[in-house]
């Protein structure tokens, strides 16, 4: 089917501040794609403009062939949403939720099947109000999928979990993939962005700084292998390696490894030196470290 | 507007309802409690008679003899005679009598002709003795087997012979009405701090559905618990109104537009406030001058004059008067234009707190 959402220029302000600054991507269908960012980097805002319940100040979009400000029912049959914060009524229980949700939007699916494939079985005679935090996503990751849709937009399904219910949410979304669902994943946490997505933006500031496969985005950013390498007190190593090492802090050097060659030159005479080592480490960059660099490291909550 | 949305919506607040504690007590518990109450001090003539200070201006008649025989044969009071030309209320003070009736010199006279009256003196303020002026004109004219009007211009009904309770009635139906004010007052701040609006647009539920569900569910309870009190009137304390088929009908006409009007003063609390304890407090604002002054608990008759003055300012107080006057007295026909009022306000005003709802409240 190609593409499932085109964005074009997409601008949102509030008041004046500008909270989406020109943004352009396009998601495949049978994709996962993640826009991955800081908070407040704008991913709630670009979301919810494509979920049609913000309206956008410029650009085009089209989800599904539609604009999502001018939805209709249908628009909501074949797309499920789990917002960001979800929520719902305390003294409902998981099964009358998703009832409600299959009735409302003629759905064939059954309550039973949904809370399997969430996981959630065991919890479908449970008030909301009484479920865990991961409990509530599962159920809400359920009642996006009530209506089978074809597009399922996730805003921040994990954030504030715990990692064992983190981990847990995550399983279920690798599920929905192996379904062949479009999933629309923002989130902050780069690992989750690297492990379920197949393209990912990133976007900072309202913009988008980065976009590719997490490889690409890898592979892209990396700057070289780093062979750290910690002397013994009162020694040092400028005098081995005075070309290539650098003296990052006292007694630990880092080197710059290109390739295995360089890996090889630096060991030897390191070894042919003979100076005492406490510690070498070879260290990879992977997507963390790009996302870090890219977005400016200032945030960091997990 | 989908109808089967607006029932499913409807089926699942009826669950979540029965499961909040506040909701079945405010809207059934609370009323049969007040009912039975007031039905405890006002309906059983156990509890003491009531002193009656009669006095006959006239020539002895069989209408004035019927009257006391019925006065009497109620079992309501102990009736005291005062001779004619002495004065009725200076007897009433100095022998601390709180009602009084005085049939003048032309009454049965005038009985013949239908513009007969009986001068009824009460001590301004007493709630009994003003409970009990409906009472008296019944059973005076079952005595007097009149069917003219007597002492006020309105018809009163000859059969069923009216007990104080039966005052409450009315009253506690305007209770469960005004009621209506917290139908939305404490859901729609809560509902929109915790977004559940767009989660039920994500079901394709929209705000006027939910609306017209909630509004829908109000006034079926509503319904219930007034038909509770009803029958707990009738059951328990043996009321006997004079209801028609039409007074039941415009009573449940003015029952829903009060409903319509109440919800919409909360919905609008609601919506221009921030939170729930700003909104509930604006509510109770709202809703207690009318509880103690629209004639719930007391009527609005035994009230100062500068009171009276505000009860008349209280849209509740009509809806009072109104349900009073066709299920107390049966007459019908001097408050319709009062009762096209209150439709009319009753749409209106929700009308437009529900457009305004669909444009304020997000997602
Ligand atoms: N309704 C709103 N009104 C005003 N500012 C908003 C609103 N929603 C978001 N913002 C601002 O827009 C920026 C982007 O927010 P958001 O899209 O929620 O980011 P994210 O989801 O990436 O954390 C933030 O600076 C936020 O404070
Ligand atoms: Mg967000």
């Amino acid at each position: 089917m190609g593409e499932i959402i085109k964005v074009n220029n997409l601008k949102k302000s509030y008041g004046k501040l500008s909270a989406v600054r020109g943004i352009s991507f396009h998601v495949n269908s049978g994709e996962v794609f993640s826009l991955l960012g800081p908070n407040g980097a704008g991913k709630t805002t670009t979301v919810e403009i494509l979920e049609g319940v913000r309206k956008r100040t410029s650009g085009v979009v089209s989800v599904l062939g539609q604009d999502p400000e001018r939805i209709t029912e249908s628009f909501r049959k074949r797309v499920g949403i789990l917002p960001q914060d979800f929520n719902f009524l305390e003294r409902c229980t998981a099964n009358e939720a998703l009832e409600f949700y299959i009735g409302s939007l003629d759905s064939s699916l059954k309550p039973d099947e949904l809370l399997k494939t969430v996981e959630l079985s065991d919890k479908k005679n449970v008030y909301f109000s009484r479920l865990s935090g991961g409990q509530k996503q599962k159920l809400g990751i359920a009642l996006a999928l009530s209506n089978d849709p074809e597009l399922i937009f996730l805003d921040e399904p994990t954030a504030g979990l715990d990692p064992l219910s983190r981990r847990s949410i995550q399983e279920v979304m690798r599920n929905l993939r192996s379904l062949g669902k479009t999933i629309f994943l923002t989130t902050h946490y780069l690992e989750e962005a690297e492990k379920l997505a197949d393209r990912v933006a990133i976007i900072n500031f309202g913009m988008i700084v980065d976009e590719g496969t997490p490889e690409e985005l890898v592979q892209k950013n990396k700057t070289s292998d780093m062979l750290v390498v910690t002397v013994q007190d009162g020694v040092s190593l400028s005098g081995v390696l005075p070309s290539l090492a650098r003296e990052k802090s006292k007694g630990v050097y880092e080197m710059p490894i290109k390739s295995n060659d360089d890996l090889f030159l630096v060991l030897d005479s390191i070894s042919k030196s003979r100076i005492p080592v406490n510690n070498i480490s070879l260290v990879r960059e992977n997507l963390e470290d790009v996302f870090m660099r890219i977005v400016g490291a200032e945030e960091n909550e997990s | 507007m989908n109808l089967k949305r607006i029932l499913l919506y409807l089926r699942l607040h009826i669950k979540l309802f029965s499961r909040t504690r506040s909701g079945p007590f405010f809207l059934i518990i609370f009323p049969v409690i007040l009912m039975l109450l007031f039905g405890s001090i006002f309906g059983s003539s156990s509890i003491g008679k009531e002193s009656l200070a009669v006095q006959n201006d006239g020539p002895s008649s069989a209408y004035i003899t019927g009257s006391l025989k019925a006065i009497n044969e109620s079992g309501l009071f102990n009736v005291y005679m005062v001779p004619a030309g002495q004065s009725l209320s200076s007897y009433m003070k100095s022998n601390s009598v709180s009602i009084g009736i005085s049939f003048p010199s032309n009454f049965s006279a005038n009985l013949a002709n239908h513009s007969a009256g009986v001068q009824y003196y009460s001590e301004p303020g007493d709630q009994a003795a003003s409970t009990y002026e409906p009472v008296l004109i019944n059973l005076i004219l079952a005595g007097t087997g009149s069917t003219s009007a007597i002492v006020t211009a309105q018809p009163v009904s000859v059969s069923g012979l009216g007990k104080p309770v039966d005052y409450y009635i009315p009253a506690l139906i305007g209770y469960t009405i005004i009621n209506g004010i917290f139908s939305m007052v404490y859901v729609v701040p809560n509902y929109r701090k915790d977004r559940i609006f767009r989660q039920l647009s994500f079901a394709n539920l929209t705000k006027s559905e939910w609306l017209t569900a909630t509004t829908l569910f109000y006034v079926v309870t509503t319904f219930l618990s007034d038909l509770i009190i009803f029958g707990i009137g009738v059951l328990v304390f043996g009321i006997s109104l004079q209801v028609t088929l039409l007074g039941v009908a415009l009573s449940a006409v003015v029952i829903v537009s009060g409903l319509l009007l109440f919800t919409a003063i909360g919905l609008l609390a609601g919506l221009y406030t921030r939170d729930e304890e700003s909104a509930a407090l604006a509510a109770n604002v709202i809703f207690f001058p009318m509880l103690f002054l629209s004639g719930v608990f007391y009527p609005i008759s035994v009230m100062p004059g500068y009171l009276q003055t505000v009860a008349y300012l209280l849209p509740l107080t009509y809806f009072n008067l109104t349900l009073k006057s066709i299920l107390l007295y049966n007459s019908i026909g001097p408050v319709l234009l009062q009762i096209g009022l209150m439709v009319l306000a009753g749409i209106v005003l929700f009308g437009l707190s529900a457009y305004i709802a669909t444009k304020k409240i997000e997602g």
